[in-house]
């Protein structure tokens, strides 16, 4: 069982929770309930209705985006630390992909509501997941720049 | 490596980059060397002195005409880019000069080769610059310039050596062979580095419509950008002046040199030696002094080196103008100018935009050497045909006098500039204040008064604004939107335009005393009783007996208040009754717990204190959160002894959920025993919720006259609380000041806890493996702890400044971008107070710019670190502090 500690440590690792301080991740990780997966299961399905961010504490699991859920085909793999299903904790919106475990998993899952009602009491952690949010966009915006420089360049040159 | 970094400041990830622009460098300043001693040896030897004034004045012209074509392409394209054309225009040129001269020896060829030098070597020293802008943020800039720079030295050091040993040799017009395969070599090298991708801080401008006409808007960007930017006007007339002191001091030492050496082939030797002295000199002060000078005395001190030294070398020369005088003063312009000033210069316009930098510089050009070379020109043109050389020493000394001032000038503009650069890029908006609005035009008074009219939600935004900003009139505007509009809006407006305490407000609400529903006559009666207007007593009395508990309770407070002592008794008697009725009853009657004071009789006091602790007691837990928090409220204002039960109350309310709960509980400290509560308001200071932060600091401020002591007792001598708790009380006693000397304790002190919290992050660091989560996450607190730690010297910094420049700087630095976090450290530097500013600086440096983590070393030993920060008053840190400890050590005895 992942202790207090190791519940912070994750979140803070975590995209979504990367910005927010120590001290109010103690309020979220007391919110994380811990889940088990077994090989084979799949913890949702494409276009479910989603309102859980999960964190891998051990295990293995494989994200698909083939519109039939069954299909094993991956576009991405899930290990230990990370997170997935994020995006879902801010917006309403279904299921983008489908998540396959393959490996059996132990998964420190926090649920919408509860989110919801911790950021009412301590907005500092909303302040952090925009901090973070921020950041991933900025870093999107950097990558791109730096793809269409990348692509002036050889048109230039081909020019 | 680590040597490096000691002599040079430069840190181990740079070191290609630093490698690589040397080498680059190098190459241009042979080239340029062997440029500028062949046109000068050339046009000297085979045309004459006589004919440089007119030259000055070709050169402007060519110079204005070059810089136009440079603003127009500098910022569409990467500077790489644009260093390739350069580099394959040029190689063309000088082939076809060698080729002429080689074959014709027509004696305009030598002006115009002359005049091409001229223009060329200004372009590439530009471009040089504008190239190391694309390619360093500010502060790698401030340090790595100078030695970057450094590699041009170089390069004309071994230029000059090679004119010595070989001008007579191959000959003078042969060097030009050798100067186009070194530009051949510098277009490969850049070729060959931007394989990969292009600068790493280009931005081009946009590019809309036809080409022309993009061209032309360039360049009227460019010059309104430097009418516009006051760093760039004050560095531009410097520039005047500079440029007019060095071909002053140029011509004069020409001079003497050209009549002290007869032979074209002596001359261009002799240039060959000056070459590499000045250019030695020129290295060894840029490798290792002017980046160790700008970092000990700023950037804005080390700008005025060169001017100084220009004018001490005019002072020289009209003392006496000889060889040794000429020597010296060429020295100062050959050594000083690429030792001081270019580096310098480089740093002061980084602090411009990104996306015009190319346009400003060039429009240096553009404006400074036509204007100068012209005065210049004409100068010499007038005066050398008079015998005395004062005559033209006397203008060049003024020249460089004005060339000092102006630099003062520029230094004045440099951190304004740095920080409004920010504030544009950062979207920071300009204040908005009551006291701004007075000025605005007679439009937008309007438009506020027709946005209250509408008498929608919106309108009570603009009502605030209208009343803070129009205290006079604004009842004049509002009243008439009371009365039309629904009674909630009506409710919200009557409670702002209150607050201008106008007496139309008190004339309007009596007149019409039944205006809308309850809430509204409530919030009418409730106005008219906290101001006292005595035609509103028979209202009270009225209300004493109305069925509405809120109007009831308003009636009683005014009776108790006012006082109107003869109705004391059947008030009290209604408050009782109010306290065993419905539980609106009791909240309404609750909130009459600060006029208990009033009650003269002790006994009757007693009664009702106890009928009030009862009542809240009984109703407190219902599940309504508004209930508990109204309770909580009442019990805020309580003064009286408490018991058991309203303590545990409390004691549990602080550690509710909801934030209104644990706002409103910590005005209730006071009713905890005494010993409790500094920890208690400790906790809440450090609240996720903002609300109850500034209750704490609120009820701290209530029970301390002085809430200044308390915060420097907490944070300097004590070191209590996290620094999210230092920081709120910090906040706040700074709004009701603290002396200076105070807040330089507190940065002081800031600042040393922020380097051992620095330095147990870099002992932690260097000891996490991927196995060990205590310890990683020790690393997270720490960090976090560093960003507070420096974030409350900040806060502590804010009075110490201009209004708003910390705020800019916060906002750069949490950008977490390296140019705008680069420009905000480097903005810090140049505020008053260097002592604070600059640790404080080096320390956002080392906390938020990844880059410099790596050159850290690791001294303490693991244990006693963790033993240390264990033994920290900081609960959370503590706590982590702890778990690592333990398993240090059980990681060590197994």
């Amino acid at each position: 069982m992942a202790d207090l500690f190791e519940r912070i440590l994750l979140l803070k690792e975590s995209n979504a929770f990367s910005k927010v301080d120590t001290d109010d991740l103690r309020y979220v990780a007391q919110a994380l309930e811990e889940e088990v997966y077994f090989s084979g299961d799949r913890v949702f399905d494409i276009g479910d209705q989603g309102d859980h961010l999960y964190i891998v504490i051990n295990g293995k699991i494989g994200i698909s985006i083939d519109p039939n859920p069954a299909k094993e085909e991956y576009v991405a793999f899930i290990g230990p630390g990370e997170a997935f299903g994020e995006m879902n904790l801010v917006d309403d919106l279904p299921r983008s992909a489908t998540a396959h475990v393959i490996e059996d998993t132990r998964a420190l899952v926090l649920e919408k509501s509860q989110l919801r009602g911790l950021l009412l009491s301590y907005p500092e952690i909303s302040i952090g997941m925009m901090r973070a949010l921020s950041l991933k966009i900025r870093e999107g915006h950097a990558r791109y720049f730096r793809l269409q420089h990348q692509r002036n360049g050889s048109n230039e040159n081909d020019e | 490596m680590k040597q490096l970094h000691r002599l040079f400041l430069v840190e181990e990830e740079e070191a290609g980059t630093v490698f690589y622009f040397l080498g680059l460098f190098l190459i241009i300043g042979c080239g340029m060397a062997l440029g500028r001693a062949t046109a000068n040896a050339l046009f000297l030897k085979r045309v004459g002195i006589d004919y440089l004034p007119v030259l000055y004045l070709v050169q402007g012209a060519a110079c204005f005409v070059t810089s136009l074509f440079y603003a127009s392409f500098a910022d569409l394209i990467s500077a790489e880019r644009f260093f390739k054309l350069l580099f394959a225009l040029i190689a063309t040129t000088v082939l076809i000069f060698w080729l002429l001269i080689s074959l014709t020896s027509n004696p305009l060829l030598f002006p115009v080769y002359f005049l091409f030098y001229e223009v060329v070597s200004e372009v590439l020293l530009i471009h040089s610059a504008l190239y190391l802008s694309q390619n360093l943020n500010t502060l790698q800039a401030k340090r790595l310039s100078p030695v970057i720079f450094s590699g041009l030295q170089l390069g004309t050091i071994l230029g000059g050596l090679f004119l010595a040993a070989y001008a007579s040799v191959l000959g003078t017009h042969n060097m030009l062979s050798v100067w186009l395969l070194l530009l051949l070599a510098a277009l490969l090298m850049v070729t060959l580095r931007h394989r990969r991708g292009p600068s790493p801080y280009f931005r081009s401008a946009r590019r809309t419509g036809p080409k022309l006409r993009r061209i032309t808007t360039q360049i009227q960007q460019g010059f309104r950008f430097a009418r516009d930017s006051a760093l760039l006007r004050s560095a531009t007339t410097a520039m005047v002046f500079m440029v007019i002191t060095y071909y002053i001091i140029n011509y004069s030492v020409k001079h003497v040199y050209t009549d002290s050496y007869t032979s074209e082939d002596d001359l261009t030797a002799f240039f060959g030696i000056l070459t590499i002295t000045t250019s030695t000199l020129a290295l060894l002060v840029q490798l290792l002094l002017t980046n160790r000078l700008i970092h000990r005395f700023g950037v804005p001190t080390v700008n005025l080196i060169y001017p100084l030294a220009s004018l001490g070398s005019f002072a020289g020369m009209i003392f006496h103008l000889g060889l040794p005088s000429a020597v010296v003063a060429s020295v100062n312009i050959e050594s000083g100018m690429p030792a001081f000033y270019n580096p310098v210069r480089t740093i002061f316009l980084n602090a411009l935009p990104q996306h015009i930098q190319g346009r400003a510089r060039a429009m240096s050009l553009a404006i400074v050497l036509p204007v100068s070379l012209v005065v210049c020109g004409t100068l010499l043109w007038l005066l050398q045909k008079l015998d005395n050389p004062l005559y033209f020493l006397m203008p060049g000394a003024a020249a460089a006098a004005l060339f000092v001032y102006f630099s003062i000038r520029m230094n004045r503009t440099y951190g304004e500039t740095l920080l409004a650069h920010l504030k544009e890029h950062l979207f920071l908006p300009e204040e908005q204040s009551a006291a701004s609005l007075r000025n605005t035009g007679k439009e937008n008074i309007a438009s506020i008064i027709a946005a209250v009219n509408r008498s929608d939600q919106a309108s009570a935004s603009f009502a605030r604004i209208l009343a803070e900003a129009y205290k006079d009139t604004a009842a004049q505007h509002i009243l008439p939107v009371v009365e039309r509009t629904t009674p909630g809006i009506a409710d919200q407006l009557l409670k702002i335009v209150a607050t201008t305490r106008d007496p139309a407000v008190y004339r309007f609400l009596l007149e019409r005393p039944d205006l809308h529903d309850n809430h509204f006559r409530a919030t009418t009666l409730n106005i008219l009783t906290n101001a006292r207007v005595k035609n509103a007593a028979p209202l009270l009395l009225q209300a004493l007996d109305d069925a509405d508990p809120r109007i009831h309770t308003t009636g009683i407070h005014g009776v108790l208040s006012w006082p109107l002592t003869e109705h004391h008794v059947p008030a009290v008697a209604n408050w009782l009754a109010l306290l065993n009725g419905s539980e609106n009853e009791q909240l309404a009657a609750l909130e009459l717990i600060p006029d208990i004071r009033h009650i003269a009789t002790p006994a009757v006091r007693e009664t009702v204190e106890q009928a009030c602790l009862a009542s809240g007691i009984r109703i407190f837990h219902t599940r309504s959160v508004a209930a508990k928090i109204h309770i909580l409220e009442a019990y805020g204002h309580w003064q009286g002894a408490s018991e058991r039960e309203i303590q545990e109350l409390i004691a549990n309310a602080l550690e509710d959920t909801d934030p209104g709960i644990r706002a409103a509980a910590v005005r209730c400290v006071h009713l905890l025993p005494r010993n409790q509560h500094h920890d208690r308001l400790e906790r809440a200071l450090a609240d996720g919720h903002a609300r109850v932060r500034n209750a704490a600091m609120d009820t701290l401020r209530k029970d301390l006259p002085d809430a200044s002591e308390l915060a420097l007792s907490w944070m300097i001598e004590h070191k209590r609380g996290i620094p999210r708790a230092q920081n709120t009380l910090l906040s706040s006693v700074i709004q009701t000041g603290l002396p200076q000397s105070a807040l330089e304790s507190i940065i002081e002190d800031r600042i040393k806890d922020a380097h051992r919290i620095h330095d147990a992050l870099v002992a932690v660091r260097g000891r996490s493996d991927h196995q060990n989560t205590a310890l990683k996450l020790l690393a997270h607190v720490l960090e976090e702890r560093l960003q507070q730690i420096l974030e409350i010297a900040l806060t502590a910094m804010e009075p110490l400044c201009a209004r708003g420049v910390i705020d800019i700087i916060r906002a750069g630095i949490s950008t977490r971008d390296d140019r705008y976090i680069a420009n905000a450290c480097e903005a810090l530097n140049s505020i008053p107070n260097r002592t604070l500013a600059q640790p404080l600086g080096q320390l956002l440096q080392d906390a938020f710019m990844p880059v410099r983590r790596t050159a850290q070393s690791i001294t303490e030993d693991l244990e006693v670190v963790l033993r240390s920060l264990a033994a920290r008053p900081d609960a959370w840190l503590q706590e982590c502090a702890g778990n690592a400890l333990t398993v240090y050590r059980g990681a060590n005895s197994g």
